[in-house]
């Protein structure tokens, strides 16, 4: 029978970096019903509070990938800040007012470069989801040619008549990934710009 | 589409000399052009995001669970005690039979085929694949032997030759097959799909230890990590 015990934050931030299950689980554990509250004592619902939480430990998962990310506090106080600094970023989006809990101090000084993080978030989310949704032939032929995967072999993979054919392609599979995502509503608050695809 | 080809190719660093500079001088002078190269930048990145995006199906299924749990154990405190008593005397007592762990993670490796090749050599090789496709294995096995020994490096002959192997019980030349891509210069996308065959093989034939080390390293791709994940735990 496993023993629970209580881990370090250094063991967490490790555990959360590599994926381990058993961490990520007791840290959601940990962590989810703080950040529940915050969400539906303002003006959210349970299913906004499971999307918060889910973006929250993707925002924390990508800092912790930065060469240099450095924890000052413990993890639970960034996790929570990360949430209400995401949470109030809805709720301006949806101008339902202020936070309850507003008088809690940010830890974080400069929250600047969390921001820059949901903000990156923010916009590959949207992209991936995007291109989730494409066929299978286009997911694969995109991925391939990111891969760096020879232009021959993936002629062979995928059973095309010539390269030139496997070019075409890519960049029609580009080109519908890309009109998919400027006809998506949130495409336009990432503020790239207005584009016809041509 | 003109768009398209030409930031494709600037990203590939596939622009050279005029071409390149007169693409750089747009950039230059024309923000559209640039925020439209950036966007381009950004959804190729996010094409490569496959680590946080399997993070985040991670996350769907550990929240589930943990909302799971919240909820049973408000109800089933009584019974979780007796069914810890009996899980843990289960384990002590019993043993993992990884061939049962191989029957239900096995499946038959979706061929993607499009049969359009003008050529003759390419038609009758997809006509192979067919075959694996199609479960008749022998003659597949047997056809694919002929191709790999004439192109000894085509990752992907040596992938369903190792897969008809495997149909067949000739485990020795499934796993010689799949070393052979996994251990083959350059890149190939068979390489992460050997991997996976590979150790449902090694888990068939009782071997776990085997299995592991390509279990760990397919617990960091995209396409394979839940599953190797769970069956790792199982091995440990």
């Amino acid at each position: 029978m496993k023993v629970k015990r209580n881990y370090t934050d250094d063991e967490l931030i490790a555990g959360i970096k590599s994926k381990n299950n058993q961490i990520v689980s007791q840290v959601i554990k940990d962590n989810i019903k703080k950040i529940n509250q915050l969400v539906l004592l303002n003006n959210g619902s349970e299913s906004d509070a499971q999307d918060l939480f889910q973006e929250t430990m993707i925002i924390l998962y990508r800092k912790i990938q930065e060469k240099d990310f450095n924890l000052t506090c413990s993890v639970g106080t960034y996790i929570y800040s990360i949430a209400k600094l995401l949470w109030l970023k809805e709720l301006s989006k949806r101008s339902k007012g202020k936070l309850v809990d507003e008088n809690v101090d940010f830890v974080i000084d400069n929250n600047a470069e969390i921001q820059e993080t949901i903000q990156k978030n923010e916009r590959l989310k949207l992209f991936r989801e995007k291109y989730e949704e494409l066929s299978d032939d286009c997911k694969k032929v995109l991925h391939m040619f990111l891969m760096e995967v020879p232009l021959k072999e993936i002629t062979q993979i995928m059973g095309y008549s010539s390269e030139q054919h496997t070019r075409n392609r890519r960049y029609r599979c580009k080109e519908a990934l890309i009109k998919k995502i400027i006809n998506s509503k949130t495409y336009k608050e990432l503020g790239y710009g207005k584009y016809q695809v041509n | 589409m003109e768009n398209i080809r030409l930031i494709e190719n600037f990203l590939d660093n596939n622009l050279e000399g005029e071409k390149l500079i007169a693409f750089q001088k747009k950039l230059e002078n024309n923000n559209d052009f640039k925020d439209l190269v950036e966007l381009h930048k950004d959804i190729n990145t996010s094409i490569l995001d496959d680590d946080v995006y399997s993070f985040r199906i991670q996350l769907t299924e550990l929240i589930q669970q943990n909302n799971t749990n919240r909820r049973l154990i408000h109800f089933l405190i009584p019974v979780a005690a007796l069914i810890i008593g009996g899980l843990a005397l289960l384990h002590f007592y019993g043993e993992t039979n990884f061939n049962d762990v191989f029957s239900t993670y096995y499946e038959p490796y979706e061929a993607d085929l499009i049969i359009r090749s003008a050529e003759n050599n390419l038609r009758n090789l997809n006509n192979t694949y067919l075959l694996y496709e199609k479960g008749e294995y022998q003659e597949a096995f047997d056809k694919l032997q002929e191709y790999s020994m004439k192109e000894p490096g085509n990752s992907k002959t040596a992938f369903f030759l190792g897969l008809s192997a495997i149909e067949l019980g000739k485990y020795q030349i499934a796993e010689e097959s799949f070393i052979s891509i996994i251990e083959g210069a350059g890149k190939s996308s068979y390489k992460v799909h050997a991997q996976w065959y590979l150790s449902l093989l090694y888990l068939k034939q009782n071997l776990p230890e085997k299995a592991k080390p390509y279990l760990l390293n397919l617990s960091h791709e995209y396409y394979y990590a839940q599953k190797a994940k769970k069956i790792l735990k199982k091995i440990d």
